[in-house]
């Protein structure tokens, strides 16, 4: 590319051309792209999470051994004997739900600014597959305590894996033809959580996702290159050359580094003042009560407590199906850089959110307090259950609602508005009941102060 | 916003974000690093080091700061109690306070820390390095085994010495450790409670007990998440828990059958910890005892009666075998210390029942296969239930000074609603006829009156003065005519094949093939065998009995064969060999009756309270094929006759106002009927 003007601004490129780790950068940013309130930050943030979890997972590797006799014990010994050992891993664990938290917020923000739209569509795929790797890094690094707490969540997660048996079950295939056990048995080895579990997901966790994810964050940075930077919106379309731009050194370099370390210091803050939790040492001969997946999965496993195929393989199936086919059946990028896609995007979005709040919760309380179908007539087909349950239901107006809206507003963006409001309403509702409402025995609680002591 | 404000902004988050990491960093690394509990516990140490050795004016050795920690890989963990509690074995910290204190007693010297560690014992987080985690009682710390405080860590001495059978001297010898009864007195207390409460009725322990509740040989293993603590509303540990389950276990468990313990605070204590201490380490043989290897192998010393007693069937039977009634207990319980009970039942009579158990009631089997217990435990135990020291009871009753008018009213009183008046026999043998007292003298009459004859209707009436027996002795004597030749009768050596077949075809057709009794009375009987000697064999075999069907063998009967003397010491020597043999079945023995008579009386009089078919309702059921079993005929007709005084059964020969007397025929078809009740006869 060739220098722009004075040697200083030549200066200024070279630093970032001619430099391996920050080449990757564009040497000049669009005003836009630096408005804090346009994206808040959140894939920088998400970055530095990932380079947090490298360094103290390191660390935490040099002391902990991935077998079921010692897996326990070393972890207590990095808490109480390395010195430093309890913030380390206290960072790692705190790291990690933050990238859970920043990494759907990230996606919110990308869809919410149309983020996807033009060229970017392939950048958007890549970005869920970086959604779902993430997801796998947190599962699989919750095994490895070998807690009570690990041990049942795997639990749970291998059995919502296997949830696939339930259609099976219904049709009597399974015998042949056993989907649902063949993936259990791909994620953990056998038919109960052990040490196969556990050298596989210890496997999977520090060398395969993480490389995974860095190649495919490798690629997601360069898409960005590709298609000419961070979205913004149509009035700056036609800014060619370096209009509205800012060079990215120092400025960008600056706001990273900022960036870097608001991510360092929250982390280390919260590892310093809040343990991560380490319960008993796994005992397969004596369940949790409740036994819980990891916060992230509970929106599922409260879903896999309606109907384990619709809860545990349909609906997040469509959920996936829908994300990965959004920027392919919405092409309207006039709407690409706003948020909520100005007046009519705002009003739809809200009265989806409204919309999505009041057909879940309604749903909950008919369920929690009248029961469902099999209460109802307790000899019904299992198809039904299967088949008419709060997930699939509220599954089905959602896609109904997106389609009516597309046809009265005759625009792909506004029903695509309406389906992921609706999608992520509902999945944050399930996600709060199953953390905070459900006790032992999944019984609806108000608070864990009423739980009964088994 | 132009770029410079921006950087400006940027650079400024830049600057209190490097502060506040800076800061962090600092404050996280002194309150890692230097601000540890088990730091400012050690510097306590050393500054306390350092005063005594002021003190004592000696050089103070350099005290070396850090984690120390003990390797037990025999016991699979590391304790690092000793980095806080660094004085553990300094004589010289006698006087601290905790965590610097020595530790109390002797212990360390049998149990040097460097070769147990502290946690085997103590419980608690051996990893740990602050006071709670290390203590691990807070739900927070999530560790099973919290710390042991007195008297509760009286159970851990249990893991490894308690040997449950064994007498309370335990040697030690091959581990060194006298006096290694220090400091587990509650423990003791409490083996000592269980042993006499009856629990291994139940529960089994190191293989000795009942199934029908857990089995308790490792109950000291589990940890708080293997109880339900759902009833439970005082202090949610185990030593609470345990303590409300035996106040209540049908509330601590439904569905529970477990009987309420009734036992003071403190004793309810040293219970739960006995309990807490019944477990079975997965630690080296070597840090066992003995005996508690032993025991583990299943070998121990046989109990005596008593003690087996005891730990078996106290619970139910009651400390004094009193039994429980059945307001208390749906199907009752049977008083088997009552002292009615114990002269008419038959040592093949309980033990029998031991064996067998009572189906349908809680009565299990106690056979050695099932109960862990010794066939010689199981004898000893019947013979502490008989009641008798020495099996056989003899004692010289002085017969000076006995009244023949006193005796008649006692004989009256006692003998006559089965020998009739004036011993002329009845539903028993006629006492008042020279054919018996010609040969029998007064020693076959005091064992006959203190033993009472086995699975025959004659009880024991040891309970009796001597004053009363030897008016007895000496009315019946009275009746006797020509006196007893003391002289021994000389008899040839028996042939016992040849005696047996004798039996078999001359004997048994009045005599029941097995000695039980059939129309003649019950001979192959230990007791009456050893009540009678050879003379009084010899004499009535030869010469028969008078009035009766006994006729003389040796004498000329028409169309009867005539006995040699070796004939009749072949007959003799095979009762008495018969008479001592292993129990196979219990036979029934004489049964004259009707049993549609019986019947009959039966639903008049017994019905009330044994049920209409005998199934007992406030009383015992007595169409149970186990009892049919283990009774005999003449069990029967005794409990009949002598009732069982501080129990609802009457005394049906006797008679009272409300419960008039049944005469002897009625009580003799009471024991046709309830025999025909008898389906199976089942084997011993």
């Amino acid at each position: 590319m060739e220098s722009k003007g004075t040697p200083d601004k030549k200066q200024r490129v070279g630093i970032i051309t001619r430099n391996f780790f920050l080449h990757i950068h564009a040497t000049r940013v669009h005003v836009h792209s630096m408005k804090p309130t346009y994206t808040f930050g959140l894939g920088i943030i998400l970055g530095f999470l990932f380079l947090v979890m490298v360094f103290t997972g390191v660390i935490l590797m040099i002391y902990y051994t991935p077998s079921v006799e010692t897996a326990y014990q070393s972890v207590k010994d990095i808490v109480n004997i390395v010195p430093g050992g309890r913030i380390i891993r206290n960072m790692h664990r705190w790291a990690s739900q933050g990238m859970i938290i920043v990494v759907f917020l990230h996606l919110i923000r990308v869809f919410y600014t149309g983020s996807y739209l033009g060229n970017r569509s392939l950048n958007w795929v890549i970005g869920v597959v970086l959604l779902i790797i993430t997801l796998l890094s947190n599962f699989s690094g919750y095994l490895l305590p070998w807690d009570q707490l690990a041990y049942w969540a795997v639990t749970i997660g291998s059995n919502i894996a296997a949830s696939a048996r339930e259609l099976t079950d219904l049709l009597g295939i399974t015998n042949w033809l056993d989907p649902g056990g063949f993936l259990k048995k791909l994620l953990i080895g056998g038919e109960v959580v052990g040490q196969p579990a556990l050298s596989r997901f210890f496997a999977l966790h520090v060398i395969f996702l993480p490389l995974t994810m860095l190649v495919l964050m490798g690629i997601h940075f360069w898409r960005i290159r590709k298609d000419g930077g961070l979205s913004r919106p149509a009035k700056y379309a036609s800014d060619k050359g370096g209009e509205n731009k800012w060079y990215a050194w120092p400025v960008l370099m600056w706001t990273e580094l900022a960036l870097l370390l608001l991510v360092v210091v929250v982390v280390l803050f919260v590892a310093v003042v809040a343990d991560a939790p380490l319960l008993e040492k796994a005992n397969p001969v004596f369940p949790e009560n409740p036994a819980k997946s990891p916060w992230y999965f509970l929106g599922i496993q409260e879903l896999v407590s309606y109907s384990a195929f619709a809860g545990g393989m349909l609906v997040p199936l469509l959920y996936l199906v829908f994300l990965f086919s959004i920027p392919y059946r919405d092409r309207e990028d006039r709407y690409v850089g706003e948020w909520f896609s100005g007046k009519q995007g705002t009003t739809i979005v809200m009265r989806s959110a409204l919309f999505a709040l009041l057909l879940v919760v309604i749903q909950l309380v008919v369920i929690i307090r009248f029961g469902w179908l099999r209460d109802w007539f307790p000899g019904i087909s299992q198809w039904f259950v299967m088949l008419i349950n709060p997930a699939t239901i509220t599954a089905g107006f959602f896609v109904v609602v997106a389609e009516w809206i597309h046809w009265k507003t005759r625009s792909t963006r506004m029903a695509a508005l309406v389906l992921f409001t609706c999608s992520m309403v509902a999945l944050v509702i399930f996600t709060v009941v199953g953390i905070w409402f459900r006790g032992p025995n999944w019984e609806f609680y108000w608070s864990v102060n009423q739980w009964p002591v088994i | 916003m132009n770029e410079q404000r921006y950087t400006y902004r940027v650079q400024w988050m830049v600057l209190i974000g490097a502060a506040l990491l800076l800061l962090l960093l600092f404050g996280a690394w002194i309150g890692e690093g230097l601000n540890k509990e088990w730091r400012t516990v050690q510097k306590e140490y050393a500054r306390i080091l350092s005063e005594k050795s002021a003190d004592d004016g000696m050089l103070q050795d350099e005290f070396e700061w850090g984690i120390f920690q003990v390797d037990l890989p025999h016991f699979n963990r590391n304790d690092r109690c000793i980095s806080c509690h660094h004085g553990l074995e300094n004589p010289e910290m006698k006087e601290m306070s905790q965590p610097h204190a020595t530790h109390p007693g002797t212990f360390m010297e049998d149990h040097p820390v460097q070769q147990y560690g502290c946690t085997i014992c103590h419980g608690g987080q051996p990893g740990a390095l602050s006071k709670e985690e290390a203590f691990g009682r807070l739900s927070e710390t999530h560790w099973p085994t919290p710390l042991l405080e007195q008297p509760y860590i009286q159970s851990s001495c249990g893991k490894c010495h308690l040997a449950v059978f064994s007498d309370e001297e335990e040697e030690g010898e091959d581990k060194g450790l006298p006096g290694a009864r220090d400091g587990m007195e509650v423990f003791l207390t409490g083996l000592t409670i269980f042993s006499t409460e009856g629990c291994l009725g139940c529960h089994q322990a190191r293989g000795v007990g009942g199934i029908l509740g857990p089995d308790l040989t490792e109950q000291g293993e589990k940890t708080k998440h293997e109880y339900s603590f759902q009833n439970i509303s005082g202090e949610q540990t185990i030593s609470n828990w345990l303590k409300e389950h035996f106040r209540d276990p049908e509330m601590v468990s439904p569905g529970s059958q477990m009987l309420r313990i009734n036992l003071e605070e403190s004793e309810m204590e040293a219970l739960a910890i006995f309990v807490m201490g019944l477990a079975k380490p997965e630690i080296p043989f070597e840090y066992f005892s003995l005996a508690t290897l032993n025991e583990f192998k299943g070998e121990r010393e046989s109990m005596e009666g008593k003690k087996g007693y005891s730990y078996l069937c106290s619970a139910c039977h009651g400390k004094t075998g009193e039994g429980k009634g059945y307001e208390d207990f749906k199907t009752g319980i049977p008083a088997i210390g009552n002292p009615d009970f114990r002269r008419v039942a038959s040592r093949e009579y309980i033990r029998f029942t031991l064996e067998k158990g009572r189906s349908l009631r809680q009565m299990g089997s106690w056979t050695s296969r099932i109960s862990g217990m010794h066939p010689e435990e199981l004898d000893e135990i019947t013979l502490f239930l008989k009641g008798s020291g020495n099996h056989i009871e003899s004692r010289e009753i002085p017969l000076s000074g006995a009244d023949v008018t006193r005796g008649l009213l006692l004989y009256e009183r006692y003998c006559r609603t089965c020998h009739g008046e004036e011993g002329g026999g009845e539903v028993a043998v006629a006492l008042n006829q020279d054919g018996l007292l010609s040969r029998a003298g007064n020693e076959f009459l005091t064992r006959t009156l203190l033993n009472g004859r086995g699975n025959t209707a004659m009880p024991g009436w040891s309970h009796l003065q001597d004053d009363q027996l030897a008016d007895l002795i000496a009315t019946i004597s009275s009746w006797r005519n020509n006196t007893v030749s003391p002289a021994p009768v000389a008899l040839p050596e028996a042939d016992l094949e040849q005696g047996a077949l004798r039996y078999h075809f001359l004997c048994s057709r009045c005599h029941g093939e097995f000695g039980e009794g059939e129309t003649g009375p019950s001979i192959i009987n230990r007791d009456f065998l050893e009540a009678a000697d050879d003379r009084f064999l010899y004499e009535t075999i030869a010469m028969g009995r008078v009035h009766t069907a006994m006729f003389g063998w040796s004498t000329d009967v028409y169309n009867q064969e005539k006995l040699e003397p070796e004939d009749i010491s072949n007959i003799i020597g095979f009762m008495r060999e018969s008479a001592g043999g292993e129990l196979t079945y219990v036979y029934p023995g004489s049964n004259p009756g009707e049993s549609e008579a019986g019947r009959l009386l039966f639903d008049q009089r017994c019905a009330e309270c044994h049920g209409k078919s005998g199934d007992g309702q406030k009383a015992p059921a007595l169409n149970n094929q186990e009892f049919l079993s283990a009774a005999s005929n003449g069990y029967l007709l005794a409990t009949i006759t002598v009732g069982r005084a501080g129990t609802a059964m009457p005394s049906w020969g006797y008679g009272t106002e409300e419960y008039p007397v049944l005469s002897g025929k009625e009580r003799v078809d009471l024991v046709a009927f309830l025999r025909s009740r008898q389906r199976i006869r089942i084997k011993y």
